[in-house]
């Protein structure tokens, strides 16, 4: 699915420069579900942002199915992660002012699908995830696992087939932090790559493949066999 | 995609409702006060143009270039130019001219003095006009017959049937009686036109005695012609072919001592497209020679730059405010930049928007106009909606298609700034740290744009000040004569008038509450301008020298309070003093005399008054006959007219033939008795002539009305720029302090005390509006040194005006964000810390 080869970043403020990865080269195969793990400012989320498209790297290189991105445009890697990836954060990022549905509709609002075939989708992911009979209220009253599922339907919702999930269940407490776990592992099982930056060693325990980061670098990789 | 946009933007109008108040408000009154300021100038920019083929209709206007004289350029033209034109240019569809002239009218007993206007009969084919009553084709067929406008019908038969009956105009003297069959009543031209029809007859002027006095008709321009070009016609290939025109058609002239010259080297013709007369006209021709009260383009451009600034001044307090709460939507940019938005798609959400929010503020903007518009149209006197209705601005189509277009423009101007910006929000920054991901160059550019609303808005107020203050002194200053209590009663220009008025003053002056009285050929204010040349014998350059001339009664200058610099003033002891004295006329007395002013003493070469008194000037009395005549006085400079007028050069002399005011000086609080006596006396003396009276202080404020009026809407429009500019750092400034909470409380953590946090906010907030003072002041006092430069007497460009607005709109600013600042700088720092 993606590989990256040596890859560096690195953030220069006036006089400091700082090296959030370094040397990073991993390889998540289709259909995996992969966890990160490692203290605070090892550069889990920095990997994860350039996975994701949302950053690019200083150096080395990302292959992304197949193509290498590092070179990409704003613009081509926007279309290469509509088209493929989805997100979800730990502190949700829910618009506030879009209610349940809005939000979910977001995530096809920016694909050619109609209307009519979105609400269709957004109708169908919403029950999925449990939430359809909170379609029409704002994310403020929403509990932060209610949350945390329009997060996810909002991920899913365009059947992409990478999901990465940033602390997903940080903001959690552990009844709500296992019902999010499950609906990853669920989709995992449906075929969808996952990638997944945690603090939590249990909810590691879910993936199939465990990459340790410590000061931008992998340390460890750790599989587990297939349950 | 589009129901998301509006939702999105309308949920966050609703839910940031301090920022979408400023926002709309600001943009509101900008467009209000920009919709007011336009229907002004289209007002004055409609001007003849709803007149039928306007395009096509061009008025004659001449230029003198008499050697030795400024060039005369008047807007009338001479009596032959007409059928000279028509015989010359194919060009010409058809011509009229038109002959203007006040006279008396009477009807039974109802007396008034009454603009006429004479035109030939081809009048209709040039100005298509509507006739309410009669029919347009015969009324102007024979010289018997008079048109009346509906409100001069009205004048003079109230709701009676005007057609069929006659008036009576009294012309060139009481003797001649002409009397006329109102044969039609023609709709009242509307007031945006240079031309105003109160009366219509055929221009023939043998019948009213009037043939001697075009002898010369080449060299007099008596005429106002109008032509109507044939459609497709190039005005401009015509106007070229007018200098030939005059060499070909205008004949020789005997001028006295410069001999015989060719007058088609020295008369210039140029046509003026009739939609341009009213703005234009005042750079082309004298004002005195327009039939109306002329606009000026230059009003109508500075209004129209105030429209815009106000409205920039809105647009910069969206950007300034959209760009400041960036933080509030990064998480929803970001949002939509993770799950795919390229940024053209976020700029055109954004920038739809701001159109949104500028189409809301039209919106109320348009209610604003509505509530104003029935004080400012009659504010301003001028029937803005040009249809003669009471103005609705919904009524018009186009006019709203136009706005919803403003709203656009405006819309997009105000947010694309902030699109481009919030569209370069990175989604990495902000979904991790849920911050803002502000650079510090929107805060400087924030600042710069706040300095420059301030910079208009000081420039704008500043420009008021001085107007007002101009406009004030103007009516209040000392113009060198007397001007309470002074009674001027017109129409002693009649015949008959002038053989009784010696006994009307002789009564009046008898009266012990009247101090004096007076006739003269003009009072002050009167657009008079009549010249002549005068050389001085034995100067070295023996030129000529062009001085105004006053004919005045011997108490003139005692009446108006004027006491003389040297020598003496006009005496009925000195016999020589009368102009009409028998032994001038028959040329035993070598010269008569002459009171001159100061400044034409500087101008004559003189040394000073005293060494002017004595001297001998040869004054120039017909074409061509130079007579002697002695000064026997000098009299200090007086503001006989407006202060738009420079002091002329005036040379007084007493010729009773041509007085035609009555000037009465009196003391008593019972005006309306005085009058009621003036009257009674004027009536009995002349019961056929109009009483037509003015106070002179009305008429010298009455020259300012205007000018007030124009500087009271400007006033608003500066106190509504400052009030937008005042929203927006409200609004700024409500912002910043909630993004400097932490800030505040690091500071006082470290010991600041309350003071000290406000002093460091004012100072922050002063700075700014400092620098805006600093580019404000030049650009103010440049254009208003300008503008006052055009009067005779101005105020001084006092420091005070612009200190004063300086600090006025430091203490406003001051005041604008007083509450936030100290309801911050007062704030427990635990809170604020914990806050962020």
């Amino acid at each position: 699915m993606l590989k990256t080869h040596n890859m560096t970043k690195t953030y220069r403020t006036d006089e400091v420069e700082t090296t959030a990865l370094d040397n990073v080269t991993i390889e998540v195969e289709k259909g995996e579900f992969v966890a990160v793990m490692g203290p605070s400012g090892c550069g889990k989320s920095t990997l994860l942002n350039i996975i994701g498209m949302l950053d690019t790297p200083s150096g080395g290189k990302y292959e992304f199915l197949g193509q290498d991105v590092s070179g990409y445009s704003e613009a081509r890697l926007g279309g290469l992660r509509k088209q493929h990836i989805g997100f979800i954060f730990q502190s949700f990022n829910l618009i506030d002012e879009l209610t349940v549905k809005e939000n979910i509709e977001l995530a096809l609002l920016y694909h050619d699908i109609s209307a009519r075939q979105r609400n269709i989708r957004v109708a169908e992911v919403m029950d999925r995830v449990g939430i359809a009979h909170r379609a029409r209220h704002l994310p403020a009253q929403l509990s932060g696992g209610q949350q945390q599922r329009v997060a996810v339907a909002r991920a899913v919702v365009a059947e992409q087939n990478l999901i990465l999930a940033d602390e997903p269940t940080g903001n959690l407490d552990s009844a709500h932090g296992e019902e999010v776990m499950g609906m990853l592992c669920n989709l995992n099982r449906q075929g969808t790559t996952i990638i997944m930056v945690t603090h939590s060693r249990a909810h590691a325990e879910y993936a199939r493949r465990t990459i340790n980061l410590f000061d931008g670098r992998v340390v460890t990789e750790h599989r587990r066999a297939a349950a | 995609m589009l129901r998301n946009y509006f939702i999105s933007a309308i949920r966050n109008l609703l839910k940031y409702k301090l920022y979408s108040f400023i926002n709309i408000a600001g943009l509101a009154v900008g467009m209000a006060c920009c919709v007011l300021i336009l229907l002004f100038v289209r007002y004055e920019l409609s001007y003849d143009s709803w007149l039928a083929d306007s395009e096509r209709i061009y008025r004659l206007h001449t230029t003198f270039n008499i050697p030795g004289r400024p060039a005369m350029r008047i807007a009338s033209s001479a009596r032959p130019a007409r059928a000279a034109l028509e015989k010359d240019f194919a060009e010409i569809e058809s011509a009229v001219r038109l002959f203007i002239r006040s006279w008396n009218v009477s009807r039974d007993n109802t007396v008034f003095e009454q603009d006429i206007v004479f035109a030939d009969k081809e009048f209709f084919s040039v100005f298509d006009l509507p006739v309410v009553a009669g029919e347009r084709k015969k009324v102007l067929a024979d010289n018997r017959s008079i048109l009346l406008s509906q409100t001069v019908a009205r004048k003079y038969f109230g709701t009676e049937q005007a057609v069929g009956k006659t008036v009576t105009v009294c012309c060139f003297g009481d003797e001649r009686k002409v009397t006329f069959r109102v044969a039609g009543i023609l709709a009242d031209v509307p007031e945006n036109s240079h031309l105003t029809v109160p009366m219509l007859a055929r221009l023939d002027l043998t019948r009213y005695g009037e043939g001697t006095r075009f002898l010369q008709p080449w060299s007099q321009a008596p005429v106002y012609t109008y032509i109507k070009l044939k459609p497709g016609t190039d005005a401009d290939a015509v106007r070229a072919r007018l200098p030939e025109f005059s060499t070909n058609n205008l004949p020789t002239m005997e001028f006295g001592e410069m001999g015989q010259l060719d007058l088609g080297d020295l008369v210039h013709f140029d046509l003026m497209a009739i939609r341009d007369i009213h703005l234009r006209a005042v750079e082309q021709v004298e004002a005195r020679s327009a039939i109306k009260r002329l606009g000026d383009i230059s009003t109508i451009y500075a209004f129209s730059a105030v429209a815009l600034l106000i409205l920039l001044i809105a647009c910069i307090n969206f950007t300034n405010l959209a760009t400041s709460r960036s933080m509030q939507r990064a998480r929803e940019i970001a949002m939509r930049k993770v799950v795919g938005a390229s940024r053209v798609q976020l700029i055109v959400q954004f920038l739809g928007e701001s159109v949104l929010v500028a189409g809301i503020a039209l919106i109320v903007g348009l209610s604003l106009v509505e509530i104003a518009l029935p004080w400012y149209s009659a504010f301003l006197q001028v029937d803005l909606g040009l249809s003669g209705q009471p103005y609705r601005l919904y009524q018009e189509r186009d006019m709203l298609l136009w706005l919803l277009a403003l709203a656009v423009v405006v819309g997009v101007a105000a947010g694309l700034y902030p699109a481009l910006y919030l569209s370069r929000v990175r989604p990495a920054a902000v979904l991790r740290a849920n911050r803002s991901s502000e650079r510090s160059g929107s805060a400087r550019l924030r600042a710069i744009l706040v300095i420059t609303q301030f910079a208009i808005s000081i420039t704008l107020v500043v420009s008021t000040a001085v107007v007002w203050g101009q406009t004030h002194y103007a009516k209040q200053m000392d113009p060198g004569f007397h001007r309470e209590n002074m009674l001027i009663v017109r129409g002693l220009w009649h015949r008959q008038a002038e053989r009784t008025a010696e006994s009307i003053e002789r009564e009046l002056v008898q009266r012990p509450d009247i101090v004096a009285v007076t006739r003269s050929a003009a009072v002050p204010t009167d657009d008079y301008d009549n010249n002549t040349f005068v050389t001085v014998p034995g100067s070295e350059s023996g030129e000529s020298i062009l001085l105004s001339i006053r004919p005045v009664d011997y108490d003139f200058f005692a009446t108006y309070g004027v006491v003389p610099k040297a020598g003496r003033v006009f005496s009925p002891q000195h016999r020589l003093d009368d102009w009409n004295d028998e032994s001038l006329k028959s040329g035993q007395q070598a010269a008569g005399t002459v009171v001159i002013n100061e400044r034409a003493v500087k101008r004559l070469g003189f040394r000073d008054a005293d060494s002017a008194v004595g001297q001998i000037l040869r004054v120039l009395v017909s074409q061509t006959q130079a007579a002697p005549m002695t000064i026997i006085g000098v009299v200090p400079d007086i503001q006989l007219r407006s202060v738009h007028h420079r002091i002329q050069p005036i040379m007084y002399f007493r010729d009773a033939n041509n007085f035609a005011a009555m000037t009465i000086r009196f003391r008593t609080d019972d005006v309306p008795a005085l009058l009621t006596d003036v009257e009674r006396v004027w009536r009995s003396a002349l019961p056929s002539l109009p009483f037509e009276y003015q106070f002179l202080d009305q008429r010298i404020a009455a020259q300012y009305r205007a000018e007030e009026q124009r500087a009271a809407v400007f006033a608003a429009f500066s106190v509504l720029a400052i009030f937008i500019a005042c929203l927006g750092l409200y609004g700024l400034t409500s912002f910043t302090v909630e993004r400097r909470t932490k800030e505040i409380g690091i500071r006082k953590v470290l010991g600041a005390s309350v003071l000290d946090i406000v002093r460091l906010l004012f100072w922050q907030l002063s700075r700014p509006i400092l620098i805006a003072n600093l580019i404000a002041w030049p650009i103010a006092y440049w254009i208003m040194r300008d503008w006052l430069n055009g009067f005779s007497r101005a105020i001084s460009l006092s420091p005070m005006f612009f200190i004063g607005t300086g600090l006025g709109a430091l203490v406003i600013a001051w005041l604008t964000v007083a509450a936030h600042t100290l309801r911050v700088a007062r704030a427990n720092p635990i809170h604020a810390l914990r806050y962020e």
